[in-house]
């Protein structure tokens, strides 16, 4: 039950997002009749998923909404602002209740009549110029024949074609004909067709399972539901859930005696029972299974995260394991050995692709909740604002997606709240009313982008440097570069926001939203100007988990750097140096002229004596390029990402930590870090000059 | 005893009784093996069985076949109202009692 429980939950959670979207669509664009029916179908499978799992006030809740969504739905009528915000307030409802439900169990919420009484009394008003339609089950006295007809129809329990081929082996928990009697309470069989194929005693196996159902079944349930009560008692079932038209029908029944011929016998528990061939029987049962198959009900199923991070996990142990046994190598090695290590290396990493790409989510999963948060801020603070958004196909790792969500969110509000201006000001400026947010997502460089721009006033510079002198962060006589005092909105008690806002303006939450984007081993950046807008970029890597790195060495030390960042590798010897106030180290590298970091310097280990043998590896983020002086190259190979923050503490300048192939622990260099400490060093000498 | 037979010189008689889980299929299917050993015509008496697993009516499906086979009738009798029902929503019982 809780397994089922859970279903419930997961598509109860999708519908209420699927509600929002459709409002939120509704609201902004063009009444489409399918849009509304799509409203309408959300609310009444609510309906009936909440009342079959015993949730009776959210499935009367759903009830009245989806009442007063039918006459929305049968008048096409336009969704007013007043409407669509008590609809939307209807969502938060249901979103209320389902989560108090998960402690509270089945209970209710006074607002819940009063908000409803609200819609109606909306509705109605819109409808006292013209005939009113009954508003379906609400509405007892149903006029005409029609009507009653198509309130049937709505109201009516859907209907499915089940086909239930049962697990392959029998066991004390695997019983076909109790997980059936099952199914009977949560809906009802209204025709049953049972193939057996049960050979002659001589060649049975007692444990085995023959045979096999097709069924037509009414239930209030989704098909997933239905399906998981079939599939939960043994793996290996095959369940296809079809739906069918709500009236019984010759479409909607099983095949009939005229158009089979009697063999395999067959139960209809609601009509006399016709007999089918079996050959004919697996026949429309194949033609079923493709018909499912080709609407592609069957070809996704539902993973609890909890086992995919575990299988990521064990891939993780299978790829460190592998990077072990390839050290493990040696000259003597036999060559059929190698060949295995190196067929196994491509299988690992294929391995682990596959299981990233589960991981992966599209952004629109995060990006979905947005349009709704930007309507409800823009709305309280007087403002005009559209939110566009932009590669929402792009994936990225569940983890974190969940992760991005608060710094998004800020970041979005931030936006709304310092960056848009009111509708007079942005008109006296020249600029149309509503202002525009843009939300987008790409990948480049193995690391996802991010982006969050305005069209607002931008950022006061002079301001920000006020207010860092106030903050007693710089002199009067300090006039730090645009980038250096855009650091300082990310610093922690800084905030230029006149007014403290319940939405923004505390000082909290732009350092709090660069320390997430940094613990998950990104960055933010900022570029903005004065009266034109505002642009935040966010890069985070692909995933936390598993990542080709290049191994570095100083000293008895292994670092590793994302591959990714690695532009090329050259001798230090071979390159010119330039040093300015003994500190400040820049290399030429083929006319370009590059900050020079050490490794060891970074990391905290003393300086050696120069060595002819020393490397430079060029990294570059961003189009901005470092070179990190090293002893030498351990070797490229797929490293695990520990997080420190988890395991230890969060240490700058290093975005996790990973096992060797030799099982020492080895530090995974923040290129950011390294790029910004290169060019803060440079800009600071810069301006002492 | 959930599962008793009786033998006389036409034919058998197997009773079922109470619930037939998984764990008592082993019993029925030692039963039907007996049955096929000297076959005879076989009467089920299980108007006293509550409740029978899957695999149990498997065995009982297959030991009509195998004594089908070999020209011998299988006889069921009426069974417990509960349990018809459950038999007859799900298709079993007809597939039983018409094959």
């Amino acid at each position: 039950m809780d397994s089922l429980m859970q279903l419930f939950y997961d598509e109860a959670n999708e519908m209420v997002e699927g509600m929002e979207q459709v409002l939120l669509a509704l609201e902004s664009g063009e009444p489409d009749p399918e849009t509304v029916n799509a409203l309408f179908r959300y609310a009444h499978s609510f309906k009936g998923n909440s009342a079959a799992m015993g949730f009776t006030h959210l499935s009367k809740f759903t009830h009245g909404l989806e009442s007063a969504m039918e006459v929305l739905r049968k008048e096409q009528r336009p969704l007013t602002p007043e409407l669509a915000t008590l609809l939307l307030q209807a969502v938060d409802m249901i979103r209320t209740l389902l989560e108090r439900t998960r402690t509270e169990g089945d209970v209710g919420d006074p607002a819940c009549d009063a908000l409803l009484q609200q819609i109606n009394a909306v509705i109605n008003g819109e409808t006292l110029h013209s005939p009113v339609a009954p508003t379906t089950s609400t509405t007892p006295n149903t006029p005409t024949s029609t009507e009653t007809t198509e309130t049937t129809a709505t109201e009516g329990t859907p209907r499915y074609r089940v086909t239930y081929q049962p697990a392959p082996t029998l066991s004390t928990e695997h019983d076909p004909l109790q997980l059936l009697t099952e199914l009977q309470e949560y809906g009802q069989v209204i025709e049953c067709r049972f193939f057996e194929q049960i050979p002659p005693l001589e060649q049975l196996k007692i444990d085995a399972c023959y045979g096999s159902w097709e069924l037509v079944y009414e239930t209030a349930f989704e098909p997933a539901i239905v399906r998981a009560l079939l599939e939960l008692a043994a793996e290996g079932a095959e369940v296809r859930v079809e739906p069918l038209n709500a009236s019984p029908s010759s479409e909607t029944a099983l095949p009939t005696a005229n158009e089979t011929t009697a063999a395999v016998p067959m139960v209809s528990v609601a009509t006399p029972p016709p007999t089918e061939t079996p050959a004919a029987a697996v026949a429309t049962a194949t033609a079923a299974v493709n018909t499912t198959a080709s609407k592609g009900e069957a070809q996704s199923i539902r993973v609890s995260t909890e086992k995919i991070d575990a299988l990521m996990n064990l891939v993780s142990e299978i790829v460190i394991a592998q990077s072990m046994l390839s050290s493990a190598q040696t000259a003597d090695t036999d060559e059929r050995v190698r060949a295995a290590i190196t067929q196994m290396e491509r299988h690992v990493r294929e391995l682990h692709e596959r299981v990233m790409a589960i991981r992966l989510l599209p952004v629109s999963y995060l990006f979905n909740r947005f349009p709704r948060m930007v309507r409800d801020t823009a709305a309280k603070l007087g403002k005009k604002v559209s939110l566009e958004i932009e590669g929402e196909e792009t994936e990225l790792d569940r983890t974190l997606l969940e992760a991005l969500s608060d710094p998004l969110t800020h970041l979005i509000r931030n936006a709304i709240d310092h960056g848009i201006e009111p509708p007079e000001e942005r008109r006296q400026n020249g600029k149309p009313e509503t202002g525009t947010i843009k939300l987008s997502a790409y990948q480049s460089e193995g690391r996802i982008y991010i982006e969050v721009s305005d069209d607002g006033r931008g950022i006061d510079t002079e301001r920000v440097r006020q207010k860092a002198i106030q903050l007693g962060w710089i002199t009067e006589n300090d006039y730090p570069s645009e980038e250096t005092l855009y650091d300082f909105i990310f610093q922690p008690g800084f905030s230029t926001a006149q007014q403290v806002s319940d939405l923004s303006g505390r000082g909290v939450g732009m350092d709090v939203v660069k320390r997430n984007v940094e613990s998950l081993g990104g960055s933010i950046s900022v570029q903005s100007k004065r009266g034109e807008g505002t642009r935040l970029l966010l890069r985070v890597p692909l995933t936390l988990a598993i990542m080709d790195g290049l191994g570095l060495t100083v000293a008895d030390e292994h670092y590793i750097v994302p591959l990714t960042a690695v532009v090329e590798v050259l001798q230090y010897g071979s390159l010119k140096h330039t040093a300015l106030f003994d500190q400040y180290e820049m290399v030429n590298v083929r006319g370009e002229f590059i900050p020079l970091v050490r490794l060891r310097q970074f990391v905290g280990l003393s300086e050696a004596e120069s060595d002819q043998d020393e490397l430079i590896v060029v990294l570059e983020q961003e189009d901005q390029r470092i070179a990190l002086l090293i002893d030498g190259i351990a070797g490229q190979q797929q490293v695990v990402l520990k997080s420190l923050e988890e395991n230890f503490v969060r240490v700058p300048g290093f975005a996790g930590a990973t096992i060797l192939g030799d099982g020492r622990v080895a530090l995974i260099l923040d290129v950011s870090e390294l790029i910004r400490r290169g060019r803060q060093s440079a800009e600071r000498h810069a301006t002492v000059a | 005893m959930q599962v008793s037979l009786k033998t006389s010189a036409k034919k058998h008689k197997a009773t079922l009784n109470g619930e037939i889980g998984f764990a008592e299929t082993a019993a029925l299917y030692d039963v039907a093996q007996q049955i096929l050993q000297n076959p005879k015509e076989t009467q089920i008496d299980w108007s006293n069985l509550t409740a029978i697993h899957y695999a149990g009516v498997q065995v009982l499906f297959a030991l009509r076949k195998s004594l089908e086979n070999q020209g011998y009738k299988v006889q069921f009798t009426e069974p417990n109202p509960q349990l018809y029902q459950h038999l007859h929503t799900f298709g079993v019982w007809d597939a039983l009692i018409q094959s």
